[in-house]
């Protein structure tokens, strides 16, 4: 297995977030976003103004209905893109949603197919072993 | 806009270096015309994106191998998160190279702040949580 890319948590007090720097690419550009690596989730959900950044236009995509953990119902518009995770580019399938979640959110799909990913709450980091 | 030949081909090979493995991607240079007298490109064989006009500058759009280290905006960002979340909690930042270009309300403002003064830098773009919202969000 390659080596593993390596992100340290956000520290806030007592708090420590496990969240990622990004890049997402489609067409002709690059954005580079956080999220919030959440293991629960199947799909990634991520703001539609990262889309609007790279000129994708999100609401062509596959609309489905997810219910967050309030239980309150929305729309994500997935689509295919491509995701840069330290050196590592993959293809994945994006869900792009207009509100309800400040955070970006990195779920399984396509995601934790491509990585073998370790949460080290000891050492406050978040390990990416590429598969490939 | 109508496309005089070739938009066809162009559409396919977008789509195909969209959907397929990174090592699959077809880089080409070959021209399509549409009717208003811009000539578009797709990638060079330096991976660069290009639209051009024939009779002006080409335009080269961002580089697809264009490494940009993601561990090191990552480290900068969990290095000075506490100080941003009590700076700009609520608010959209992009940084380029560690410093704080623009602070907006959403990520498009923010990013195109930071790209009109770093055209040929891709800004870190994030929305800035709230302390509260942290709390709420990892309970």
């Amino acid at each position: 297995m390659s080596a593993p890319v390596i992100y340290n948590y956000k520290p806030l007090s007592k708090i420590k977030i496990p969240s990622i720097a990004l890049g997402i690419f489609y067409d002709r550009k690059w954005a580079r976003a956080e999220a919030l690596v959440d293991t629960g989730a199947t799909y990634s959900v991520f703001s539609s103004e990262v889309a609007d950044t790279v000129g994708l236009k999100y609401q062509k995509g596959k609309k489905i209905p997810l219910i967050n953990a309030s239980g309150d119902k929305f729309y994500i518009y997935l689509n295919q893109v491509k995701v840069q995770i330290g050196k590592h580019v993959i293809n994945a399938m994006l869900g792009f949603s207009d509100g309800l979640c400040p955070y970006n959110l990195l779920g399984r799909k396509d995601i934790f197919e491509n990585f073998k990913i370790c949460f080290d709450e000891k050492n406050s980091q978040i390990l990416f072993y590429p598969f490939a | 806009m109508a496309w005089h030949d070739g938009r066809e081909d162009l559409d396919r090979l977008i789509e195909h270096n969209k959907n397929c493995h990174p090592d699959e991607v077809i880089y080409v240079w070959k021209e399509w015309s549409s009717s208003d007298g811009i000539t578009w490109g797709n990638v060079d064989d330096g991976g660069n994106t290009i639209t051009y006009n024939p009779d002006g500058e080409d335009i080269v759009g961002e580089n697809i191998f264009d490494e940009i280290d993601l561990e090191a905006i990552d480290a900068w960002y969990a290095e000075h998160f506490e100080e941003l979340v009590s700076k700009y909690g609520g608010r959209v930042i992009a940084a380029v190279d560690g410093e704080i270009i623009s602070v907006e309300d959403t990520e498009r403002k923010a990013d195109e702040a930071a790209r009109s003064k770093y055209p040929r830098k891709v800004p870190f773009v994030t929305y800035v949580p709230k302390a509260e919202e942290i709390e709420c969000l990892l309970l």
